[in-house]
């Protein structure tokens, strides 16, 4: 069934359909809500919630605009935005504007066993908001650069300049950390 | 090198970019510019010192694959039992004005208002247009109505 069938259905209140919807994305959806939030439980609200909009709004999905992937992954991204953003406000502005959107030290995250993946988990996680969203979404989610600029609302080559800059400075806080 | 006729020509600058911004793996450079990065790295070898490295970035950023426990139990308790929302005339009212992009059609309904306040203020009563007169006829009745008084 493609996209436009699925989401078809779904607006009709098709369970069965829904349920087919939640087996193919939320696993993707929840990694990358977990590489961008660094917490599980967050995460898992934020999949449980972008689930429950597509279900609500299933009438307002436009196949033509968007893959069903890409338009689940822009609701995410949306809430995840709005979470860090809180987190922004809340955290103390300790170490200046740049760093001030990075989240709790990943050294507490959990799902990390391998002393090589601590160190990715924590070069990623001082990463700012935009460049770790633009990494992640490239590099890990296996989407297009038109869709990751999509999502973004940023043009390709916008998001080019921070893919570079995420990359560099991933770099340069490994070479740091070895 | 013969290049195929459907692949378009990619600068060595360009090439150079998208290895330090995609990375050293084909699939994920930009669909329409992989045949021609390909071809043109087997005849550099700059090109693949760049890729190289940037695989070394690759193979440390590939370690990080954090473990998900999303729990699909959880949403299918909280599903609502009721089908999806049809959208409400005030979603649709508001989708009108503020989705973007704007189309004709919401810049005319925006715009109707002014262009029917316009028109209408050209067409009204003229004797009404002036308030100066109207001032003047308050501050000065006409005889006939001082002869009432």
């Amino acid at each position: 069934m493609d996209d436009r069938a699925l989401m078809e259905r779904i607006s009709q209140g098709d369970h069965g359909a829904f349920s087919t919807l939640v087996k193919q994305h939320a696993p993707a959806l929840d990694r990358f809500a977990v590489r961008l939030l660094l917490q599980h439980q967050q995460a898992e609200e934020v999949v449980q919630e972008t689930l429950m909009r597509a279900w609500q709004r299933a009438g307002d999905y436009d196949a033509k605009r968007a893959r069903l992937s890409t338009w689940l992954h822009q609701i995410a991204h949306n809430l995840c935005v709005d979470i860090l953003r809180r987190q922004k406000r809340e955290l103390p502005l300790a170490n200046g504007a740049e760093t001030a959107l990075t989240l709790p030290d990943a050294t507490e995250y959990p799902t990390t066993k391998s002393e090589t993946q601590d160190r990715v988990a924590n070069a990623i996680a001082k990463l700012n908001e935009h460049h770790r969203t633009a990494l992640v979404l490239t590099y890990y989610q296996g989407l297009s650069n038109r869709e990751v600029a999509q999502i973004m609302d940023l043009s390709v080559r916008a998001l080019e300049s921070l893919l570079v800059r995420a990359r560099q400075q991933i770099k340069k806080i490994l070479e740091e950390s070895s | 090198m013969k290049r195929s006729p459907f692949t378009p020509p990619l600068s060595h600058a360009r090439a150079m970019d998208i290895l330090n911004t995609y990375g050293a793996a084909p699939e994920r450079w930009p669909a329409q510019e992989r045949d021609a990065l390909i071809e043109l790295l087997k005849s550099s070898d700059e090109l693949q010192t760049v890729q190289k490295t940037a695989g070394d970035l690759d193979s440390l950023l590939d370690n990080w694959q954090p473990a998900t426990a999303f729990s699909h139990d959880i949403l299918f308790r909280s599903l609502p039992a009721q089908a999806p929302r049809a959208q409400s005339w005030s979603d649709q009212i508001t989708s009108l004005f503020f989705s973007r992009p704007i189309g004709w059609q919401q810049g005319v309904l925006a715009g109707a208002p002014l262009i029917l306040g316009f028109i209408w203020g050209l067409s009204g009563d003229p004797s009404n247009q002036d308030w100066s007169e109207a001032e003047f006829l308050i501050l000065n009745p006409p005889m006939e109505v001082l002869a009432d008084e």
